[in-house]
């Protein structure tokens, strides 16, 4: 998975879950990257307020 | 070599691949689950021209199916939904037992996040600022 980019060589654990399907982990990082780091009226800052926001609301702890 | 190894093994080289019809009627279950009418609409058209039959349909609303294997599929679907992600261990273990494997289940949770991301831009989309 050479075309996963980590910083530190560090596979993060919810990247890692998807190795038994190579698709849907493409498609997960394609989506990731698109929302978080693609064109959009919203900042980084903001982008990632709402991340927190979701993850707390879904008890996501990653 | 312990049965939850080989069990592990056979997950990691499973080549099943889940249908066409199967994974749109994942997503009528998460259009329906998720009130977003207009994508359940076109998720059954597209299953029927997929070839699944009406009673097939009906039965995703109750996240069913006539085979045992895609109703084990479509309940770990629903509580993707309904419970946050949250699915017993038990329940996913009978998926990949099922014949799934652990691609299979990743497929699953890709086909309810993709429904989702649909069902959520509909809702948005109907308050007029999209």
């Amino acid at each position: 998975m050479t075309w996963v980019d980590t910083p530190r060589d560090e596979l993060p654990n919810v990247l890692a879950s998807h190795s038994p399907n190579e698709r849907v982990l493409r498609a997960h990082v394609a989506l990731y990257r698109t929302i978080m780091f693609g064109e959009s009226g919203l900042t980084r800052v903001e982008r990632e307020s709402v991340a927190v926001a979701v993850s707390a609301a879904n008890d996501c702890h990653y | 070599m312990s049965a939850d190894l080989l069990t592990h093994v056979d997950d990691r080289l499973s080549t099943a691949r889940m249908s066409l019809d199967l994974r749109l009627r994942i997503h009528l279950l998460v259009a329906e689950l998720l009130a977003a009418p207009r994508y359940a609409s076109r998720c059954a058209a597209a299953a029927r021209l997929a070839g699944v039959l009406d009673a097939e349909l009906l039965l995703v609303r109750d996240a069913d199916a006539s085979d045992p294997a895609e109703a084990l599929a479509l309940g770990v679907a629903r509580k993707l939904v309904l419970q946050r992600g949250y699915v017993p261990a038990q329940e996913l273990r009978a998926v990949r037992l099922a014949g799934f494997g652990a691609a299979g289940l990743l497929d699953i949770v890709g086909e309810v996040s993709g429904a989702t991301l649909v069902a959520y831009s509909e809702k948005v989309s109907e308050e007029g600022d999209v």
